[in-house]
């Protein structure tokens, strides 16, 4: 099966679904980015991301004939990769250790800007300043933004990843930053 | 080939391993949309069965004041079928929450919605009067039932004979003796406890 960046989801569901070998082309769509979002939620070393990345791409595969358009297929792939992942994080609580300095410039400073908050960001501060905010938010809070500002998802795909309604969502978001906000000051203070 | 692509298309080669079939998924969907109407059909029933209690029990604080009627109130609370309710809608929660539809819905909105249907139904349940049915066939054929229904007649009937029998507890006196004869004639012996003598003696001495 040929396959390009302009193939569709839908194309990929159907060609793994005739053969097998065409499900490699979903594995390498998605492998990335759920790697990243494996290591934002749950900071998991790279042997374990990588088992669980493999129980995720085996339980997409058998899962494959349960998708509906409804949806979209990032939404859906993402939704099975943070149930998952989410379960495991429980039983291993690890703590936050892989995150990018220059993601965390960006995310802040949008985020204090979006609530009109000046503040010089000393960038060497801030990978800890975030560090210690996400681990002291609430853990559906701390997914909320990693899949909004970093994962770049909109409210409807965050509503349909983390099984809830959109409304909910814009209502978490508000929360989720005025506690981030909150979190990373108590930081930047002590 | 990445290593996990690689470890992946292994492993499903090796094992044999396929997507589940559509049927599967369609099946399981309708079971639990079916699992859910029966739990939110047994919380309409708890409900009929607590307003049926609650019925009978508010004959004994209609005429009381309002430090009795809040004491009487509580007594008069069914727990087990505010049990069996709350059970159930912790069942229909779930049971919704595995459906394509749930999996999008707040787990608050489930909750609330289930309950307002068990409510409306139930409401409907007792209103063409299923639930005094379903009450009196449950005193006269589960014991344990019978026992606590009458215990909690009792408490009320002893809270108010401490203080003045008035016309409204001497009249849910009265209901206890109308479902212990009711018992008595489906050919139970020990129905509220007593014969059927002391109950003519008790409504005498009430009349």
């Amino acid at each position: 099966m040929f396959v390009d960046n302009d193939t569709s989801d839908h194309e990929l569901i159907i060609g793994a679904l005739e053969d097998v070998d065409n499900f490699g082309h979903i594995i390498d769509r998605y492998e990335k980015p759920l790697d990243r979002y494996i290591r934002s939620i749950s900071g998991a070393r790279p042997e374990d991301r990588e088992d669980l990345l493999q129980d995720i791409f085996l339980s997409v595969y058998q899962n494959l004939r349960s998708y509906k358009p409804t949806m979209k297929f990032s939404s859906w792939i993402y939704r099975i990769a943070h149930n998952k992942t989410i379960s495991w994080w429980r039983k291993h609580k690890k703590e936050l250790t892989d995150i990018s300095v220059d993601e965390h410039i960006d995310f802040v400073a949008t985020l204090f800007n979006e609530n009109n908050i000046q503040q010089d960001l000393d960038r060497g501060h801030v990978a800890e300043g975030t560090k210690y905010a996400l681990e002291n938010i609430k853990e559906q809070y701390r997914q909320m933004l990693i899949l909004g500002f970093w994962e770049e998802k909109s409210y409807k795909e965050i509503a349909e990843i983390m099984g809830s309604s959109v409304g909910t969502v814009g209502t978490r978001m508000k929360r989720a930053k005025k506690q981030f906000i909150s979190k990373f000051n108590d930081y930047e203070q002590n | 080939m990445s290593k996990i692509k690689s470890q992946v298309l292994k492993d499903i080669r090796d094992n044999g391993i396929k997507p589940t079939s559509k049927f599967y998924f369609v099946t399981r969907n309708y079971f639990f949309r079916l699992l859910f109407i029966v739990s939110v059909v047994v919380g309409a029933i708890s409900f009929a069965a607590i307003l049926q209690e609650m019925i009978i029990g508010s004959q004994f604080y209609k005429g009381t004041n309002l430090f009795e009627a809040p004491t009487l109130f509580v007594q008069s609370i069914p727990f087990f079928w505010l049990l069996l309710l709350a059970i159930f809608t912790g069942s229909a929660w779930f049971n919704y929450k595995r459906t394509d539809e749930g999996e999008r819905r707040d787990n608050g909105m489930i909750v609330l919605a289930s309950i307002l249907f068990s409510l409306l139904f139930g409401l409907l349940i007792f209103r063409i009067g299923l639930s005094e049915d379903l009450d009196i066939m449950m005193k006269t054929h589960l014991p344990a039932y019978r026992l606590t229904a009458e215990q909690r007649l009792e408490r009320s009937a002893n809270y108010l004979e401490r203080k003045d029998l008035n016309e409204q507890a001497k009249k849910a006196l009265l209901q206890r003796e109308r479902l212990r004869t009711l018992c008595l004639n489906y050919g139970h012996q020990n129905c509220f406890g007593n014969n059927s003598n002391s109950s003519a003696e008790v409504k005498e001495n009430l009349e």
